[in-house]
């Protein structure tokens, strides 16, 4: 049986590993934020680095969130 | 009379917009490899079979619904103003994330075209766009570029060209279509863009991509701070332009073979009040036109250079990154390192920079900051190189200052109401700067500051001339004695003071020729090049602070610099004559 994961905040990710996003935990201010950088529900983004900020990979571009953003954010790890 | 013919170059922040109006227009743009160089419109003439046209170089922005204030600038103007021809530019490799934008001006109406830029590191990284395929789906003109090497440019042209030319009837019909959301046009651009490109080939790991991570990371990445900290701000700038140069331009040239002629040339004039103003101490030639020529032009020419190398590499993203964390106890975000650290360069730049934050409690932070303690390329360089033989008194001045700043800004963010938002932003690639594009932005910031720095040298001569026969500095200096004399400081640098008011880096200068007949002390010398730093923005900046935070806010923050600049130079007096750190 396939085990089904459940979304946890892109801060829970380890470093290095992908994760799809499942939704955005924000209002419309920080969810447009996001938006406009290319992360919205749907997207993959793997998480290269973790401190002092997230940097994250979202196809061929990186963008940097701070970790109240990157907590807003449920993935699915893959 | 016809209405002049408008084309707006638009599109997100870093794809290219500022390359491709330097190769279009007569006019040039500052590059720059970060999000948010341009914050304002740059207008130029397009010439196209003898024909010519407007072109306007515009602000990044992401969408048409704005959040900062440099993103208002664009889409107010495109709302606002009848473009005859819109041109958006995007970046090939991050096609799927820039459609979105292109369906949003569509919907506007406007003709379009789309130029997709920076084919050259698409193909680096393995992918081949079909550029056809995107043109029949949108039913717009689109052009591949490779801006910054002028491919594609003229096929760009003549493509504007005829689009300006085109009947409306003749025009391709946009596939435009209305869609409930931002969420579903970036659904369909991506949907779109994964149907026109493909990558067959495996993609290049290049020694920048390495070298990035290294200067992104946590530990090393402030090592490499350091690093360029030394070897470009201070042996290069400091130790190089404000030494070396400054020794060979002001003293071997300047004083000992211009200055020599130009007094022999002065034999003949006899009106005692003309020869006063030439070549009275604070006189055309010996401090105008000196200070500005053979004293700051050398260092400012070199700090320009080094700048320009931190900003077309793409260093400053990942150093906003960096200092995020730390930026946060001053009530800002990683943001506004960009602005300040722009400060160093030249602060009336920088304020207008301050744009790009999102809230006015940021703004006003920000331009507070660079109005009291950012030292200006060329003052920074003198200081440097004033202090460069005394390592000891280098720290304790630059200790002071960090702390001072850092002081300000936390208490800023304690009393101002409000919070700091959090930080988010793009990290370009990191670039190889082009030669070419480096030297023609050093040359425009210089071409710049002589045209800044020409009329003000005349009128602080003047004024000084004006001052001197009236009798009124001596009045001035009589009045600055207490407070310099409160700061353990001799009355020499009384005129050093009025100088500083008048431009940052003539202060410096004054100060760097009272170091040279050894007037000062060590700690006088240390607290004397801190309250020059920290003293009042120059007259430009002044202005522009009033312009970008209006007359209530600017004067708050006039007063708040004089009382910090003096009591901080009080304070680390006392404290250098308890402490023998000197
Ligand atoms: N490799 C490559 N780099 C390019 C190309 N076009 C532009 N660049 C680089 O991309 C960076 C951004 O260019 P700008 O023209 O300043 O970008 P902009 O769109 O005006 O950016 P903002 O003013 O911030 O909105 C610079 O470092 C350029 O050298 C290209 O075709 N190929
Ligand atoms: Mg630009």
């Amino acid at each position: 049986m396939r085990k089904i994961k459940t979304a946890v905040p892109l801060t829970d990710l380890k470093k290095g590993s992908t994760g799809t996003v499942k939704e955005i935990n924000a209002g419309w201010d920080r969810k447009r934020k996001l938006f406009t950088l290319g992360i919205f529900p749907g997207e993959q983004v793997t998480l290269v680095q973790k401190n002092p900020v997230l940097l994250l990979k979202l196809g061929y571009s990186f963008v940097a969130v701070d970790h109240s953003l990157g907590k807003t954010i449920k993935v699915i790890e893959i | 009379m016809q209405k002049e013919k408008t084309i707006f170059l638009v599109g997100r922040p870093n794809v290219g917009k500022s390359v491709i109006f330097n190769q279009i227009s007569d006019s040039y743009a500052v590059v720059s490899n970060y999000p948010g160089t341009t914050v304002d419109i740059s207008t130029g003439k397009f010439k196209y079979n003898k024909e010519t046209f407007t072109v306007k170089d515009t602000p990044g922005a992401y969408s048409l619904t704005p959040f900062s204030e440099e993103e208002k600038v664009t889409v107010t103007l495109l709302k606002e103003k009848g473009a005859a021809l819109v041109v958006q530019v995007v970046e090939a490799k991050n096609l799927d994330k820039m459609l979105s934008l292109t369906f949003q001006l569509m919907e506007t109406g406007h003709p379009l075209i789309l130029v997709v830029n920076m084919m050259d590191e698409a193909a680096k990284a393995g992918l081949v766009l079909d550029l056809k395929t995107l043109e029949e789906k949108l039913n717009i003109p689109v052009v591949g570029t490779a801006a910054a090497r002028g491919t594609g440019i003229n096929e760009l042209k003549k493509v504007i060209g005829r689009e300006l030319n085109a009947k409306k009837k003749d025009r391709k019909k946009s596939n435009s279509r209305s869609f409930t959301g931002e969420l579903e046009r970036q659904r369909e651009a991506k949907k779109i863009a994964k149907e026109v490109m493909s990558s067959p080939k495996r993609a290049e790991v290049s020694f920048a991509y390495k070298l990035s991570f290294l200067t992104m990371h946590p530990l090393w990445g402030l090592f490499f701070l350091g690093l360029v900290l030394y070897y470009g701000l201070y042996k290069f700038v400091g130790v190089f332009g404000a030494g070396v140069l400054v020794d060979f331009i002001d003293g071997n040239l300047y004083q000992e073979m211009f200055m020599p002629l130009l007094t022999r040339l002065g034999q003949g004039i006899t009106l005692p009040w003309l020869k006063q103003l030439l070549y009275a101490d604070y006189g055309l030639f010996n401090l105008g036109l000196r200070y500005s020529m053979a004293v700051v032009l050398p260092i400012v020419t070199s700090f320009f250079l080094f700048f320009s190398l931190l900003e077309d590499s793409g260093y400053l993203p990942r150093l906003a990154m960096l200092l995020d964390k730390l930026f946060k106890t001053f009530g800002l975000n990683g943001r506004s390192v960009i602005p300040l650290i722009l400060g160093l360069g030249c602060g009336t730049m920088a304020v207008m920079s301050t744009r790009t934050l999102e809230t006015s409690r940021e703004r006003f932070i920000a331009v507070l900051l660079l109005a009291l303690g950012i030292p200006c390329s060329a003052q920074l360089g003198l200081i440097l190189s004033i202090l460069a033989g005394q390592p000891r008194a280098l720290a304790v001045w630059g200790f002071s200052l960090v702390l001072i700043l850092a002081a300000v800004g936390f208490l800023c963010n304690k009393i101002l109401p409000g919070y700091h938002p959090e930080f988010y932003m793009e990290i370009p690639p990191l670039r190889l700067p082009h030669l070419t594009g480096l030297l023609k932005k050093t040359y425009a910031r210089i071409k710049w500051y002589m045209k800044e720095v020409f009329p003000l040298f005349l009128l602080v001569s003047i004024i000084m001339w004006v001052g001197n026969m009236s009798g009124v500095l001596d009045r001035v200096i009589l009045m600055l004695l207490p407070p310099l004399a409160a700061m353990g400081l001799p009355g020499e640098l009384a005129p050093i003071f009025i100088l500083g008011f008048f431009r940052r880096d003539y202060g410096a200068a004054g100060l760097y020729d009272l170091v040279k007949e050894g007037l000062l002390s060590g700690p006088q010398l240390v607290v004397a090049s801190l309250t020059l730093s920290l003293f009042l923005p120059c007259i430009a900046q002044f202005i522009m602070v009033v312009k970008e935070q209006g007359p209530v806010r600017g004067a708050l923050i006039l007063v708040s610099v004089i009382f910090t600049a003096f009591g901080a130079g009080y304070m680390v007096n006392r404290v250098l004559t308890i402490l023998p750190l000197l």
